[in-house]
């Protein structure tokens, strides 16, 4: 990176780019989370399940955001290891009402961390305990602990309750991502 | 898996675990069984419930049907009868899509929609007998002797006829009183013979889909076989089976073209077809049927057996092929439930096996291709969707555990190497015929012979038969005379031995009336082969003594060394009498004593 990029950087004037990948199991509101950074005029009033994958790009803290929102339906999970690589960021959204899928939430997680495109790569991954709104829903607290995150201690993360229907705590833990994002790109 | 194989026989060695424990109460405290579990989209939000109806823990006691959301317990309704199954199905009402439920109770179907009481079904009254009707109205009307009455219901029943309830009732009567206080209150009311259901099951009526419109399949104990439209509950079909339906398995649709295979209490499996009447047999199991599962898109039928075998059989081809056995495995259990289990993700149609060995076996054909531990033996098991899952296995043990297990994603199930064991009989494809060697010369001329003099041939064959039997009897008699002074060792009569020496005394201790009476026995050092299971008896005077066993047992009498038994004697007569007291020292089976020994007991003395 030439001094010149860095000086444009440090004032702000050029936006840097990322990709990142939102993950989770189908009915999570993945979607519906995304929803919130499209401009007003593209805002879908109905969320319906996601086929393969859908592109979104937002803007965050001076940050170009490129999400690849991933369907979560079990035919489709195939697709997410295919975007490991070039992604520099997760989003894990978890239904965190669905307290019969958790282990599945905690398998999927595990064959996340285990990809060898993942395993060695300084990823920061954001986990959203949806759906907080809900009178049957656990906190993120004990999503965190069903999860075993308090061991996972090779990647940066960070878990906040939300609600995607609303908007609540959403942008919040957007900004730690992108925050973490830039971290890693002005290391690199 | 390659270190499986290599392992051989001896254990089988499974891959890493398949399943995901979703869920698992130890203490639901369920009672039930398979056709009591289904899952069901309630409210038609794509979230599937699981409804378990409970038998009661002690049976027939505080029923329930239970609806799960999730993990979460999201209703209770308490049964009015034991339930026999239950079935989710769709009406062809207004509104959302959202399946009633049919609960299979006694002779009804009480059918819940939105979880609400919404229609009760009762089944057909059958005709009441000629005979039962003109006996009630003897007793009635003419006031006929209660024994005579009694007669003719038994008469009734004789000539295979079934009687009303209200009939059956009064032949339990044990008294004349309290029969006549039966006919006297019970006389007016109507009589009604009502039959019981045994078997619940559903079908989809003209559309695959899943909230098409469903039809009702019932059994009953009166070897029907109903077929009942969902709306008004009008049955579309009658059916008879030749004996008592247990269990059926349906594919199609009511309106195109369906099969119901129907297993029967008699050990055979019929079938049923659109347009028929009457069934078909089509498979004698020769032993009671645990579970049977179809595979059409196989071609197949599974069904699991009481004797420990599971079979497969045809469900193509013509003629003597259609419904032939293709393979038959024995299990080192019972079977104890019986689940079919597809995976449409990976394309599988697996069967599960629940043995009694507390272990769910899934078989893809012959082979077991994954276990599943499940803490105790299973009484119920389902796999489908349940919650956004397609692939749960719900299942609850004999303890009362409710577990739920998911399916991993990319699963591949390939064969349990060692546990393709060639206990598998040979295996009989549905295409080939039965191979006949051809007719030999001396094959036809046996025959023949056989045909022309089979009166001459059984008459010398029982001739020769009496012969041998007569031969028999002399030996044996010969035998029992001859045992009274030798001893038959094994089943060679040369080695008969004479009977060592064996000395006996005794010692009476105590005072009475009771007695500790100590016989020793010994026999001399050079004895071979030692004497084994001696038997030490008592002969004695029931009125005075009484002995706290009749006889004891010395397995060894070593040579040499003295061995002594010990034995209560209690006096039980009131005027403290004394009397002698016989011991009998014999060898096992040998009808003779070796020694004997009189022993006279001392005067007990008054308590």
């Amino acid at each position: 990176m030439g001094l010149l990029d860095r000086l444009v950087v440090f004032l702000k004037i050029k936006k840097r780019q990322a990709s990142v990948l939102v993950v989770g199991l189908d009915n999570s509101g993945k979607s519906t989370i995304l929803n919130h950074f499209k401009p007003d005029e593209q805002k879908s009033i109905e969320i319906v399940p996601t086929i393969g994958f859908s592109v979104e790009t937002f803007k965050i803290k001076n940050l170009n955001l490129t999400a690849f929102d991933m369907s979560g339906q079990g035919r489709y999970r195939n697709l997410w290891e295919h975007y490991y690589q070039d992604a520099q960021g997760i989003i894990f959204v978890i239904d965190s009402t669905d307290a019969l899928r958790m282990v599945v939430v905690k398998d999927e997680l595990e064959l996340l961390l285990q990809h060898k495109d993942i395993k060695n790569r300084s990823v920061p991954i954001l986990f959203f305990a949806n759906k907080m709104d809900l009178r049957d829903a656990l906190s993120s607290v004990k999503v965190s602990h069903a999860l075993g995150l308090d061991s996972l201690c090779t990647k940066s993360w960070h878990i906040c309750s939300s609600n995607a229907v609303t908007g609540e705590g959403v942008r919040e833990g957007l900004e730690w991502l992108s925050e973490q994002i830039q971290l890693n790109l002005s290391n690199n | 898996m390659e270190e499986s194989a290599s392992r051989g026989v001896s254990e089988p060695v499974l891959q890493a675990d398949r399943w995901l424990t979703a869920y698992h109460d130890r203490f639901a405290g369920f009672n039930t069984v398979t056709p009591n579990i289904c899952s069901a989209d309630l409210f038609a939000d794509g979230d599937n419930k699981l409804l378990i109806a409970d038998m009661g823990a002690e049976w027939g006691k505080n029923m329930q049907l239970r609806v799960y959301k999730g993990t979460s317990l999201l209703s209770e309704h308490t049964l009015v009868d034991l339930p026999l199954a239950i079935a989710p199905f769709y009406m062809n009402l207004p509104g959302p899509k959202t399946p009633a439920i049919a609960v299979a109770s006694g002779s009804s179907i009480y059918v819940y929609r939105n979880m609400r009481p919404f229609y009760k079904y009762t089944l057909p009254a059958l005709k009441v007998a000629e005979a039962e009707l003109e006996a009630w109205n003897m007793v009635l009307q003419e006031g006929s002797d209660l024994n005579v009455f009694r007669d003719l219901l038994v008469n009734v029943l004789a000539s295979g006829e079934s009687l009303s309830a209200k009939s059956e009732h009064f032949l339990t009567t044990s008294t004349m009183s309290e029969a006549e206080t039966f006919v006297r209150t019970y006389g007016d009311s109507p009589l009604r013979r009502q039959t019981v259901l045994t078997t619940l099951s559903a079908m989809k009526k003209s559309m695959h889909e899943e909230d098409a419109l469903t039809c009702i399949v019932l059994g009953t104990e009166n070897k029907d076989i109903y077929i009942l439209e969902p709306d008004a509950f009008t049955v579309l079909t009658s059916m008879v089976v030749p004996s008592i339906p247990v269990m059926m398995d349906i594919t199609g649709l009511f309106d195109v073209d369906y099969r119901i295979l129907v297993a029967c209490r008699d050990g055979c499996i019929y079938s049923l077809k659109r347009g028929q009447k009457s069934a078909k047999l089509c498979i004698e199991l020769h032993s009671q049927a645990v579970g049977i599962c179809a595979r059409p898109s196989l071609g197949c039928v599974y069904v699991g057996c009481m004797d420990r075998s599971l079979r497969c059989y045809s469900t193509q081809g013509k003629g003597p092929n259609k419904y032939a056995q293709l393979w038959t495995i024995s299990l080192d259990h019972a079977i104890v439930a019986m689940q079919s289990v597809t995976i449409k993700t990976l394309g599988l149609e697996l069967v599960a096996v629940c043995c009694q060995d507390s272990k769910i076996y899934f078989h893809k054909e012959k082979a077991v291709v994954d276990i599943v531990d499940t803490g105790a033996p299973v009484t119920a098991v389902r796999f489908g969707r349940f919650g956004r899952e397609d692939n749960a296995l719900v299942f609850v043990t004999k303890s009362g555990a409710l577990t739920v297990k998911i399916l991993r994603r990319n699963q591949t199930f390939d064969t349990i190497g060692s546990l393709e064991s060639s206990k598998s009989a040979p295996a009989i494809t549905a295409g080939n015929k039965f191979i006949i060697p051809k007719k030999t010369k001396l094959f036809v001329d046996q025959t023949m012979r056989e045909r022309e003099s089979a009166s001459i041939m059984h008459r010398v064959f029982q001739q020769d038969f009496h012969r041998i039997r007569l031969i028999a009897a002399r030996h044996y008699l010969n035998t029992m005379q001859t045992t009274g002074n030798t001893q038959v060792r094994g089943f060679n009569g040369a080695d008969e031995t004479k009977i060592p020496e064996v000395r006996i005394t005794a010692r009476v201790q105590g005072l009475g009336p009771e007695f500790a009476l100590i016989i020793t026995l010994s026999c001399s050092e050079n004895t071979f082969p030692p004497l084994r299971n001696l038997l030490v008896a008592y002969s004695y005077d029931s009125s005075i003594y009484r002995c706290e066993r009749a006889y004891r047992c010395v397995p060894y009498l070593p040579p040499g060394l003295p061995t002594s038994v010990s034995i209560r004697v209690t006096c039980v007569s009131e005027l403290c009498v004394s009397d002698t007291l016989k011991v009998i020292v014999a060898l096992k089976d040998c009808s003779s004593p070796i020694v004997t020994a009189l022993i006279s007991m001392p005067v007990a003395q008054s308590v």
